[in-house]
């Protein structure tokens, strides 16, 4: 069954909650926190990265905010359900291709290989 | 019935660091398993970028990022024999290799279109389709049946080039390059004699040697 797991940790605490996609929530966040190095320089900047999940249908996959020497990273997965949702709702089934067809190449080179 | 050698292949379906697959690597693996001296590089240019392949007289490797496949370049049985033991000596060298599939596949082409098997694709909607206008260019009929472990996939395609198409594929879903190897084992050659005695049997087909 697949699972989508709401995890905390830093130094002094760390859980981790299984979430059925059965009784999927509305929303869930996911959140870990660690402390740098005192010796660290800087944080890197925060980056935003987006996936589009369809028209008009934008979630952050990833954003990262740092504070002087923590550094949080709160993960948006409400992507990662709604397609699931999909998947589910439309019974698409996931299959891996073993077939392959020789077609028309392109320009070909070749040369001989002696095994040594 | 004639084979289509070019589309004889298995394929290993997964994430494969094509890196690794290096003229050197390659080669070793070859002369261990095989005693082979030599092989050919190919250098195909696609629309996606060069692509390496490493030929010998029995087969051709094929290493891509999705798929490792090895073509047939006879249909013999000790061929078929050495592809499957190169695959296997491949999953057991890099076992840690995210592995979700694999298929043996085998193609055919049959000119003399009998009429029982004509009758296949006669289709309920046939006259529905030319009444309105819709000229049909080609139907493919795909079934997929259970055997044993496997699944085959059976597709028959007409007209394809004025034939009829036949195409093979035993596959199998698997958790890991393990359980490939383990079920790949001892069983190209078995499934091209399943695989000529299932359309023998079902449709009276039965391969001429290859041109």
């Amino acid at each position: 069954m697949t699972k989508v797991f709401e995890q905390s940790s830093d130094r002094e605490s760390s859980q981790s909650t299984a979430i059925d996609l059965d009784d999927l929530p509305e929303s869930v966040g996911c959140c870990i926190s660690f402390e740098l190095a005192a010796s660290q320089p800087s944080a890197p900047m925060p980056e935003l990265s987006t996936r589009i999940a369809g028209a008009g249908d934008r979630a952050a996959a990833l954003v990262i905010v740092t504070r002087k020497n923590k550094i949080t990273v709160p993960i948006d997965v409400n992507w990662e359900l709604q397609r699931e949702r999909n998947l589910r709702a439309n019974k698409v089934r996931q299959t891996s291709q073993t077939t392959h067809e020789e077609g028309s190449s392109g320009p070909l080179t070749s040369c001989q290989y002696v095994i040594k | 019935m004639r084979p289509v050698v070019e589309n004889w292949n298995i394929v290993v379906a997964g994430l494969w660091n094509t890196a690794i697959f290096s003229p050197h690597w390659t080669g070793k693996r070859l002369k261990s398993l095989f005693g082979i001296e030599q092989m050919n590089l190919e250098f195909v240019a696609t629309a996606r970028g060069t692509q390496v392949k490493f030929s010998t007289d029995r087969f051709t490797l094929i290493p891509g990022n999705e798929g490792l496949v090895v073509a047939l370049k006879q249909i013999d049985d000790q061929s078929l024999d050495w592809a499957e033991k190169f695959v296997i000596d491949i999953l057991g060298m890099l076992p840690h290799t995210p592995v979700s599939a694999f298929g043996v596949n085998f193609a055919f082409t049959e000119a003399d279109l009998k009429s029982d098997l004509a009758a296949l694709f006669r289709l309920s909607d046939s006259e529905q389709l030319a009444a309105h206008g819709y000229i049909p260019m080609s139907l493919s009929i795909q079934r997929s049946l259970r055997l044993e472990e496997a699944r085959l996939n059976a597709i028959l395609t007409y007209p394809e080039e004025g034939a009829l198409s036949i195409r093979l594929n035993f596959h199998h879903d698997v958790a890991a390059a393990e359980e490939a190897l383990e079920r790949l084992r001892g069983h190209a050659v078995r499934y091209k004699k399943d695989g000529l005695s299932f359309l023998e049997k079902v449709y009276g087909l039965t391969m001429e040697e290859a041109q």
